[in-house]
């Protein structure tokens, strides 16, 4: 016998029961399918890495945010992966280093994290995504942004807005204006919060003007660039508005119809990217759908990807799901071969093991909209008026 | 429209409601006869612009409703924005009403006999306890924080504690139940906050609305 508290799970983490492990399994094969679409080949890496492999690829924020545990064999600390797309990277650095570039992947797996916030307060995540290695231009940003948008689409997301940014430009900023250290964090953390009046309040050794403008500057992309092409810029930051244009202009021919913001004070979650960062929404989830960016790899190639957490997903497409449309009951005296066929035509088969003695309530009972009656599919409707 | 489609705006009830409704009248927003019938029993209300509908709710769960998406706009203290802190939001415009301080106060006896004494323990009544707790860790003192929702200046008198966190206005409360203000932790004000998700997936609508306060707040000029 269970007992009560044998049952309950650690903070953080839950079951999927039949209906939304269904639409996530449905959800993440028509995602992968997409990416493979698009000449994205899956790869499947381990769910634990040793300690040493992912520290060196990554900033040390990540690394807090991960579960540990000692190999007994070896002694070694272990770390149980948190992200996919560093383990891409350490991959496309050594095993893949010499496959013919651009070289593009898609992976689908869990991932566990150790902090958790108020609103997202999950720790085991589904993660699918894919990643394109070795493309320096803004194309291979457009690629990947419309690949996003598109797979989202199929899935039947509606409204989906991409939001950019470029985690680099406030620090190119701050390093122009010669701002100290200790000024820079704290600025850092009031432009996250567009919170411009504590950042007016503080008394710092120079200017603030300009980080005003960005924050004004949030919003649909025609008027932030303009906002942002009269800013008076060192050359570095200049180059990154050129190249958030460049990108804009491109996803805006291939999806002429979705909404497209800037943001350039995002910082967050995004703080090993280097180039361009992307988020896409939809106004019926709560949360972000999915996150991607430009980033560099171990062996410090140029790469951009795209990860969709399925959590915020599942929580819109669970209700769309048409799972068990086309599940029939079979009475106890049905054969295997006639069972068989039924499969073969696309129908989901349920067994009674005993004779019964109501096959409609029995079909309700193990929710099945069919019957299997006289050697015919029948539904409950056409069988109600049978029986009458 | 479809109902996710619509803009959720969250006013506090209680202490800024007044000046909170004043601002929205102010901007425009008309809400239906049924906001101003004190019998009613609705929480959620219509307005004259359909892609807009108010809710009233408690003023230290305006933040919750804003973070988790439930609301997308609204109109809530810094005391409670801070006790709470959450990172979904954003605090893009100060309205400039509903100005106060959080303090910490005592008793004008305990502070008469050892106020400069630097305690390494505190036991503090108070509505804010991770404020109170973060601002105590900050001066190198371990604060047992004892929470209530009310009548916070009553507790020293009756032995609860020595020392409270709370709000001041005026500073008769604590003057009519025998305390004296000890430091100012922060200024108060009331803000606009914003849920993360809303300003990008609903950028115009959320803009207008932060543009037409912030011309309400600052004249035209702005």
């Amino acid at each position: 016998m269970t007992k009560k508290n044998n049952i309950l799970l650690p903070e953080g983490f839950k079951d999927l029961l039949i209906d939304e492990a269904l639409a996530e399994s449905q959800l993440v094969a028509s995602l992968l399918d997409n990416f493979r679409k698009s000449g994205y080949e899956i790869v499947k890496p381990p769910l634990i890495e040793n300690e040493d492999s992912i520290l060196d690829n990554l900033s040390n924020k990540i690394e807090e945010n991960m579960f540990k545990l000692i190999d007994p064999k070896t002694q070694k600390t272990l770390c149980l992966r948190s992200d996919i797309t560093i383990q891409i990277s350490r991959i496309v650095s050594s095993h893949l280093s010499k496959l013919a570039r651009p070289l593009r992947l898609s992976y689908s797996g869990d991932i566990l994290r150790l902090k958790t916030s108020q609103v997202r307060p999950e720790r085991q995540f589904t993660q699918t995504g894919f990643e394109l290695i070795g493309e320096k231009s803004f194309k291979a940003d457009v690629e990947v942004i419309a690949l996003a948008v598109e797979s989202l689409k199929k899935v039947d997301v509606p409204k989906i807005s991409i939001d950019l940014t470029l985690p680099t430009f406030i620090g190119a900023i701050l390093d122009d204006l010669e701002f100290p250290g200790k000024e820079s964090a704290m600025i850092r953390e009031f432009l996250d919060k567009k919170d411009l009046l504590s950042l007016k309040k503080l008394e710092l050794s120079k200017k603030t003007d300009i980080f005003e403008v960005i924050l004004n500057s949030i919003g649909p992309v025609e008027k932030a660039l303009n906002t942002l092409n009269s800013l008076k810029l060192n050359s570095k930051a200049k180059e990154l508005i050129l190249y958030i244009n460049d990108v804009y202009q491109g996803i805006k021919k291939l999806l002429p119809d979705v909404t497209i913001t800037i943001d350039l004070s995002e910082y967050n979650g995004f703080e090993y990217h280097t180039g361009i960062g992307f988020t896409l929404y939809s106004p019926l989830a709560k949360f972000e759908l999915g996150k991607g960016g430009r980033y560099q790899t171990a062996n410090d190639e140029n790469a951009v990807g795209f990860s969709i957490y399925l959590d915020s997903l599942l929580k819109i497409s669970a209700t769309n799901t048409k799972n068990n449309s086309k599940r029939i009951l079979l009475p106890e005296d049905t054969t295997y071969k006639q069972a068989k066929d039924l499969r073969d035509k696309g129908w989901l088969t349920v067994i009674l093991f005993q004779e019964t003695q109501s096959i409609l309530d029995d079909a309700e009972r193990h929710r099945c909209e069919y019957v299997f009656f006289n050697k015919e599919p029948k539904s409950l409707l056409q069988l109600r008026k049978i029986l009458e | 429209m479809e109902d996710f489609e619509k803009i959720i705006f969250a006013l506090p009830k209680g202490r800024i409601l007044n000046k909170s409704v004043d601002l929205i009248l102010k901007s425009e927003i008309l809400p239906e006869k049924e906001f101003n019938n004190p019998k009613s029993r609705k929480l959620r209300f219509s307005t004259n612009d359909q892609d807009i509908d108010l809710v009233r709710i408690r003023s230290s769960d305006v933040p919750t409703f804003v973070a988790f998406g439930a609301a997308d706009i609204g109109i809530a203290g810094q005391d409670d924005i801070l006790e709470q802190g959450y990172s979904e939001l954003y605090m893009p415009l100060d309205l400039k009403i509903g100005i106060c301080k959080l303090v910490i106060a005592r008793s004008v006896n305990l502070s008469l006999k050892n106020g400069n004494l630097a305690a390494s323990y505190e036991k503090v009544a108070t509505k804010y306890p991770n404020i109170t707790k973060r601002h105590f860790e900050k001066i190198g003192v371990q604060a047992n924080c004892i929470k209530l929702n009310g009548a916070i200046e009553l507790a020293p008198s009756l032995g609860l504690c020595d020392t409270i966190v709370d709000i001041v206005e005026t500073g008769e409360t604590l003057k009519a139940n025998g305390l004296v203000e000890k430091e100012k932790i922060t200024d108060i004000s009331t803000h606009l906050i914003v849920n993360r998700t809303s300003l990008k997936t609903k950028p115009k609508k959320i803009n207008n609305l932060i543009d037409k306060f912030s011309e309400i707040v600052h004249g035209k000029a702005a």
